[in-house]
């Protein structure tokens, strides 16, 4: 059984596998030697320990932008596909809530990279309320959320074959599968041609008769809310695909906002308690980690969505 | 220098004071003899046992733990072929109806893809073997190990739960859209076991590399890696890089039957297609993750028994990262067929012939390997020679059907099944059994029958090309797979006839290797600390069966994998043999091969100090 008081003259040093950090808590090991008292058995020192954990969490986050990255080539295709189709959604989008999300990110980064800054200078109180405000920030994004999605479930627009099309719009299906996918060749011809994609896409033509004059119009409206349902998007046959995309983006980042919030506030109990120090921070430097990646998908995800 | 200005820090001040106080100290269980104590009896003693199984994190329990699931699944699978095979045995309808063959077929790819042979050899033998051959004393996060074993455990739940719900489902392992929306069948339980499952493929691929990167024993540089280990890291990129994508595919499929989301279904303006690049962007990474550690084992296996380096060791290495980043780029050759424009049919295709030359690279070293070896014909170079044999047709073939107009005629024939199976059961398979022959002394401590070994490796390469070698030929007369008739084409019903009975002998064979397993354990001799001779280091530096922390003392490596002449100074002295042209240029003669009940001549390794040693817990 180890004995808890043993002296030495510097337990810390690289020979018992610290990491030259003092008050470090050193445990003695079945072996009567001195082992710090977070590093784990297979681990030859602190480092060691703390640098595999990081490039694990490292190959972590490459999972997570190649769970991303498909859903964005998906958005890609069928940007590619129908075009007009994005210009018309992207304007049922609320860019000043968006922009708002992105900026309460952006400052939850700033709070969380400050959260590490605390435990690597031992400040107690700096780790924990930056912890504190990185789990408000995000609850925030995610109430915004809330409103952003309550908004659009109550207009009608749902994601794929739930998509509340206005009444006489015939939907793809009953145009029958056949006409359903445009090649991509005759949209870029016609590109081309005369630069009006969208008035000389057969699909679209009903609903862009009026196209210049309707996106003068929604301009105005473009920002802040209460627009209900106006604009082509919902003659436009194909509404519900892009809605889907934008519905599996962002939840799915909703979900990792949520994800996030649950693993800071174990962060936040965990360093309340004081079990966070400049020896050992790893789970705080490797959410952190989490953490930002979730910001960068979400700046990625405003613009392409909200934007353009 | 941060660090200094905080009071909390300061060395002088508090160090003893921050010791736990006494009593409560933590203690560290690595040491925990695995077996319960003598003084806990009854079913206690079967709940204890239990529980060091259960929530064991060592790697080497996780790996037979593994071993025991695939091996399970594996069967499942195999009946399942068994049952496809006997319903082709005729013209018309010999046991089952088409919808039944339907969910037969289907749920035998899917138990064999997802449930067996993705996690087949990295999580068994790669969970057991690679912290053992860098000299660590465990993968770097040991709880993540276990737990990607529930997560599998979980995710196949999930898929053998649709066999309850509507009887397997029915439309072929790659769940293609739309049928897969629209089909009755419990699509959504499967596909979400899929993707559980790719999490724990996942955590074994981050665990192992992060391992191999991390915590290589002092002196095990990069080349001096064993090649298994190099397969093994080259897999895990796939399995990270990969796994996500099918993972996010099959959540949209589930959301499109769910929800009706509309990107993979045509009615909606979606594109089905695009279902397929995504599922195979994953799936044909996906069939490195099964091949890859394959190549690994029969590199260790080639060098052992043929007692002479790994020729070419670097390039073998490199091919197989190689291997792994082009099969990035060929998904698109699996949807020539498909509508996709002909320049990336055309694109895909070149790609896809320029992973033979690292596959080339490999076969012709590990002939050449064997060139003035001394080749050691035990049961494990039986099978890595039968690998050797069936991998090359399944390869070769695959160039085939990877050339566009030849593909053209043979999509969705039983040519491409022939070719699959000959790469994934010629080549995963016989590799997998090849090495668990190889490793099963160190992983069990006890010897398998030997004789029965080579008649089992005999049989069941017999029985192989008796199944599949027929498929080739019934494929290219037009037998379309996943038909369970074939009423136009009756001359073909002796061909089928041959490939049902050569599935039999081959079933045959692989029971032969089950009981030699179960014979081994309970009857079976002990085996000796190297049986084989061989001089990585789970076979030098440490106990047979390992100790549960591997080494006593961290080894330092001071020769390559392969180099025998460490164990054997006095075999073929290696200025004379080079100049009498014996062996490869400018290395010694070829070891002799030990008697394996004896075993090899024990190496003494050095080990270095490094704070982590432990005492003997026999002591």
């Amino acid at each position: 059984m180890a004995t808890p008081t043993v002296t030495v003259e510097d337990p810390h040093v690289a020979a018992h596998g610290g990491d030259g950090h003092h008050g470090e808590m050193m445990l003695v090991g079945y072996d009567g030697q001195l082992h710090p008292s977070r590093l784990q058995h297979h681990f030859v020192s602190s480092e060691q320990q703390f640098e595999a954990s990081k490039l694990g969490m490292w190959l972590f986050l490459a999972t997570e932008i190649l769970l991303f990255g498909a859903m964005f080539v998906a958005y890609g295709i069928f940007r590619m596909l129908y075009p007009e189709l994005y210009e018309q959604a992207s304007l049922q989008l609320d860019t000043v809530l968006g922009a708002a999300n992105t900026l309460v990110l952006l400052l939850s980064s700033l709070t969380m990279a400050w959260a590490i800054r605390g435990a690597q200078m031992d400040n107690r109180k700096v780790l924990f309320w930056n912890l504190i405000a990185t789990i408000a920030l995000a609850s925030a994004f995610l109430v915004v959320k809330y409103f952003e999605y309550g908004h659009k479930f109550d207009i009608g627009i749902l994601p794929g074959a739930n998509f509340e099309l206005d009444a006489g719009t015939a939907t793809v299906s009953e145009l029958g599968g056949a006409t359903a996918l445009k090649p991509i060749v005759d949209h870029s011809a016609a590109a081309a041609a005369d630069g009006h994609a969208t008035a000389t896409n057969p699909l679209a033509a009903d609903a862009a008769a009026g196209s210049e004059a309707a996106a003068g119009e929604h301009a105005a409206d473009d920002h802040g809310e209460g627009h209900g349902r106006e604009g082509e998007i919902f003659q436009n046959r194909r509404a519900g695909i892009f809605f889907a995309i934008y519905y599996m983006m962002t939840g799915v980042h909703a979900l990792h906002i949520l994800i996030g919030i649950i693993a800071i506030g174990i962060l936040a109990w965990k360093a309340s308690r004081g079990a966070y120090s400049s020896v050992w921070y790893t789970p705080v430097e490797n959410v952190g980690l989490y953490w930002h990646i979730v910001d960068i998908i979400w700046i990625f995800v405003f613009p392409l969505m909200y934007l353009i | 220098m941060a660090t200094q200005t905080s009071p909390r820090t300061s060395a002088a001040a508090t160090p003893a004071l921050r010791a736990y106080p006494v009593g409560h100290e933590p203690v560290h269980h690595y040491l925990r003899e695995p077996r319960p104590a003598d003084d806990v009896t009854g079913l206690a003693r079967a709940w204890a046992w239990f529980k060091s199984w259960a929530l064991t994190v060592d790697h080497k329990r996780i790996g037979i733990m593994y071993l025991v699931a695939v091996s399970v699944f594996f069967a499942v699978g195999g009946f399942l072929a068994l049952a496809v095979r006997l319903e082709l045995f005729t013209v018309g309808e010999t046991i089952m109806g088409a919808d039944t063959y339907n969910r037969v077929f289907t749920m035998h790819g899917i138990v064999m893809v997802f449930l067996f042979i993705i996690p087949s050899i990295p999580a068994t033998l790669g969970n057991f073997l690679l912290p053992i051959m860098i000299g660590a004393k465990d993968v770097a996060f040991p709880k993540l190990n276990l737990m990607s074993l529930y997560v599998y455990a979980v995710g196949a739940a999930f898929a053998l739960y649709s066999l309850l719900k509507s009887g397997g489902v029915d439309t072929g392992w790659t769940f293609y859209t739309p049928y897969s929306k629209d089909t009755g069948t419990a699509v959504i339980s499967v596909a979400l076991g899929a993707f559980i499952m790719g999490f724990s493929s996942i955590l074994t691929g981050i665990n192992f590399i992060v391992t191999i990167h991390k915590m290589r024993a002092p002196g095990m540089t990069w080349n001096r890696l064993p090649l298994f280990l190099w397969s093994i890291y080259a897999t895990s990129i796939v399995q990270i890089l990969a796994t996500p994508v099918v993972g996010i595919t099959l959540v949209l499929l589930v959301m499109e039957r769910l929800l009706g989301i509309g990107i993979f279904d045509p009615a909606l303006g979606g594109d089905p297609v695009l279902f397929q690049h995504f599922f195979w962007f994953y799936s044909h990474p996906a069939v490195y993750i099964m091949i890859l550690p394959a190549f690994g084992v029969i590199s260790e296996l080639m060098g052992t028994f043929s007692r002479q380096r790994v020729y070419g060791y670097r390039a073998v290495a490199l091919s197989s990262v190689a291997i792994a980043l082009l099969g990035f780029l060929v998904w698109g050759h699996h949807m020539f067929t498909s509508g996709q424009s002909p320049v990336s049919s055309v694109v895909f295709s070149l790609i896809t012939f320029l992973i033979g030359i690292p596959s080339g690279v490999k076969v012709f070293n590990w002939v050449w390997t064997m060139y003035r070896g001394s080749v050691w014909l035990q049961t494990p170079m039986l099978y890595a020679l039968s690998f050797l044999f069936l991998f090359t047709i399944g390869g070769v073939t695959g160039i085939m059907v990877g050339a566009l107009a030849v593909d053209i005629h043979l999509h969705d024939t039983y040519f491409v099944v022939a070719h699959f199976h000959y790469v994934m059961m010629g080549g995963t398979v016989f590799a997998l059994v090849g090495g668990l022959h190889y490793w099963w002394p160190k992983m069990t401590g006890r010897m398998y029958h030997e004789g029965l070994g080579k008649l089992s490796a005999v049989t069941t390469f017999l029985g192989f090309n008796l199944t599949f070698f027929i498929q080739f030929i019934i494929g290219s007369q037009g037998m379309p797979r996943r038909y369970y008739d074939y009423p136009d084409m009756p001359w073909l019903q002796p061909w089928h006839q041959v490939s049902t009975v050569g599935s039999w002998v081959l079933g045959l064979g692989l029971l032969m290797v089950l009981a030699n397993g179960i014979w081994s354990l309970a009857r079976g001799r002990r085996a000796p600390g190297n049986p084989w001779g061989a001089v990585t280091l789970e076979w030098t530096a440490c106990t047979t069966p390992p100790d549960p922390h591997n080494f006593h003392h961290t080894p330092l490596v001071t020769h390559g994998p392969y180099d025998y002449h460490v164990l054997f100074p006095h075999s073929g002295d290696g200025a004379a043999a080079s100049a009498a042209g014996g062996g490869h240029p400018q290395s010694p003669a070829p070891a002799p091969a030990p008697d394996t009940a004896t075993g090899a001549p024990t190496l003494a390794e050095p080990t270095v100090d490094d704070g982590t040693s432990q005492p003997d817990p026999i002591a």
